[in-house]
């Protein structure tokens, strides 16, 4: 490969990146509070797409944008009444239980979402996107390719993403978060409101999601598994940074597009690289697992009895 | 053996009646059933017995299905016991590897590391056109053993190999049974309830894992072989994680250490559709009805009934002393 080859491949990654972090932050933000990981994650994203279309749809003088925000609005309601309805009351669950429960609303969504926007034949019907012009510009001397809205969907995240961490170490909701995750009961004691602080969190990760679910489904056939592989890779991105801290599993959402997009490289991977990207990324992220078992950035968890 | 003497007894009714009823199609749903029941009562060593949670049931069911279509296919002269023990042995290795991953990697990390291998094998079953034919799945064209070696017509094999699976079904239930009540089921269970003191007790995590997995890839394994000889067909599509979601929601929903439970919990997310619903044109228009259901109840069972079926009948019989006691 190439150094211009090598540096457009990073640069095709960018999107991916984007759209991945934002879904991971989702994740994480709800692993520290809740202590689960919450498999409705994808889905829930997907019925935010699935609503910014719809919006456009229903009211074609509305501009995109608030179409979006409506999107991000629905899953963010919806993330929320997962926890108020569901986890809330299930604090007494083991994770693996609350995992299951997320399982269930997964298999529910699975199904209801293509029933609810049946109407509209919104089935298969491209997302909604604001462009679909490519962008070129020089870097070290090479002429890089991007799409608009690509890099419209990195530069988002990377304000949105910037925006999370700063009220996580600025804001009183940040502090609480940080509170929570470190301990339920002794944050509950100190006078934090767990019960909102949690419940904002899984409807902030909902809005996060919807965000990425709307760049990934940009211009591509709409259907319930849109956001099936950004989701697998969000928690094999927490797993391989490390759950421990919010940036570790960040980290890891960076590596996996750029493992995937260089797997996906014909040059470098042969003709049917396109065949074989997923399974490779699949292998190349286990086994870096298996060698970093507490993840990249992560501290050794020593179990006391 | 009450639950297998019933099956076997559908079929008896089946060929006394000449198919009038049970229907052809019933009976299969019973079959699927007994499949799917058999890579659950594997699933509840895992979930049941030592507490782990895995998501890679689909991929390893898949595998034993794929190498029977393979075998079956393309060497003919191989017998058929031969390919099952080879599927069960392939399948023996790779519980190995996850069993030793599963050390290394615990709790809710392990269902996404298996998440992450079942997507794997979902991969290759889609990509690897020599092995599985992609995404237009393998087929068989003829009933294993009864049809090719013994010479029975269609309709005859088909109910032959449904009385075997029901002989299967029954002896893995009884032998699943017995090894939950033996030393190997109470050491699993002391895993379970608390790892660390399970170690103190001087019983072996990763001896006790490494068994779990590998019974519960072998159980899976062997539905996947049935799966292929009986259906005589299977597609990717069939092995995603809504697979793997769907046998956890039997195991859960029977009450995931009890057999009778998993057999009755399979019933409900396999068999209900293919066995009852089908006639009914609601259901057949709104598949997503049941699906939803499922959900549902997965859900209700988690939060308010981690007893499952079991507790279920075990309260209302409760119940019922309760009030004997009462007027007596």
């Amino acid at each position: 490969m190439s150094i211009p080859e090598i540096l457009q491949t990073i640069i095709n990654s960018l999107p991916m990146i984007g759209r991945y972090t934002l879904v991971t932050m989702g994740i994480v933000l709800i692993f520290r509070t809740t202590a689960t990981t919450n498999f409705a994650q994808g889905l829930i994203a997907t019925v935010g797409t699935f609503a910014v279309t719809w919006a456009s749809l229903l009211w074609t003088d509305l501009p995109l944008w608030v179409c979006l925000l409506m999107g991000i609005a629905v899953s963010f309601l919806l993330g929320m009444f997962v926890d108020v309805a569901l986890i809330r009351r299930a604090r007494h669950i083991t994770p693996s239980g609350k995992q299951m429960i997320t399982m269930g609303v997964m298999m529910i969504l699975v199904n209801v979402t293509p029933v609810i926007f049946r109407d509209i034949t919104l089935w298969t019907r491209p997302g909604k996107s604001f462009s679909t012009g490519i962008l070129s510009f020089p870097l070290l001397g090479h002429t890089m390719n991007i799409t608009e809205m690509g890099l419209l969907g990195f530069g988002l995240a990377a304000v949105v993403l910037a925006a999370v961490f700063a009220a996580l170490k600025f804001t009183k909701w940040g502090l609480g978060v940080r509170a929570t995750a470190a301990n339920e009961s002794v944050a509950q004691m100190l006078g934090v409101n767990t019960r909102v602080i949690t419940a904002f969190s899984w409807a902030l990760a909902g809005g996060l999601a919807a965000l990425g679910g709307f760049f990934t489904g940009a211009g591509t056939a709409l259907n319930v598994t849109l956001m099936g592989n950004a989701q697998v890779f969000g928690f094999l991105a927490c797993v391989l940074g490390g759950f421990g801290s919010f940036p570790a599993p960040i980290l890891g959402a960076v590596i996996i597009p750029l493992i995937y997009n260089f797997a996906g490289n014909p040059n470098l991977m042969g003709p049917n690289a396109g065949m074989w990207q997923n399974l490779i990324t699949f292998v190349a992220v286990l086994l870096l697992i298996l060698i970093f078992p507490n993840g990249l950035l992560g501290k050794k968890y020593i179990k006391k009895v | 053996m009450l639950i297998g003497v019933l099956l076997i007894g559908l079929q008896l009714t089946a060929i006394l009646t000449d198919g009038a009823w049970p229907k052809s199609s019933m009976l299969n749903g019973f079959a699927s059933v007994m499949i799917y029941a058999i890579v659950g009562y594997g699933f509840t060593f895992l979930l049941g017995y030592a507490g782990l949670a895995s998501l890679g049931t689909a991929g390893f069911v898949g595998l034993g299905a794929y190498i029977t279509a393979y075998a079956l296919k393309n060497m003919p002269g191989v017998p058929y016991v031969v390919v099952l023990l080879a599927a069960l042995l392939v399948s023996l290795a790779l519980g190995a590897i996850v069993g030793f991953i599963s050390l290394r990697i615990e709790g809710i990390f392990l269902a996404i590391v298996t998440l992450g291998l079942s997507e794997i094998f979902y991969q290759l079953f889609n990509n690897w056109l020599d092995f599985t034919n992609g995404p237009n799945g393998a087929s068989i064209s003829k009933y294993p053993i009864f049809q090719t070696l013994l010479g029975m017509s269609r309709q005859d094999a088909q109910k032959a190999f449904y009385i075997l699976l029901v002989i299967i079904t029954v002896g893995l239930m009884m032998l699943t049974y017995n090894l939950g009540k033996s030393s190997t089921g109470r050491a699993m269970l002391a895993m379970k309830n608390s790892s660390s003191a399970a170690q103190a007790m001087g019983i072996s995590l990763l001896k006790y894992r490494l068994l779990a997995f590998l019974l519960s890839t072998a159980y899976a394994g062997l539905g996947g072989v049935m799966f292929m000889s009986y259906l005589r067909f299977s597609a990717p599509q069939n092995y995603t994680i809504m697979f793997s979601l769907n046998i956890l929601a039997a195991v859960l929903i029977g009450g995931s250490r009890n057999l009778i439970g998993t057999f009755m919990g399979s019933f409900i997310v396999f068999g209900i559709t293919p066995i009852f619903l089908q006639d009914i044109p609601f259901f057949r228009e709104n598949p997503w009805v049941i699906n939803v259901t499922i959900g549902l109840i997965i859900i209700l069972v988690v939060m308010f009934y981690p007893g499952g079926l079991t507790q279920l009948v075990n309260n209302v019989k409760a119940s019922f002393k309760k009030a004997d006691r009462r007027l007596s």
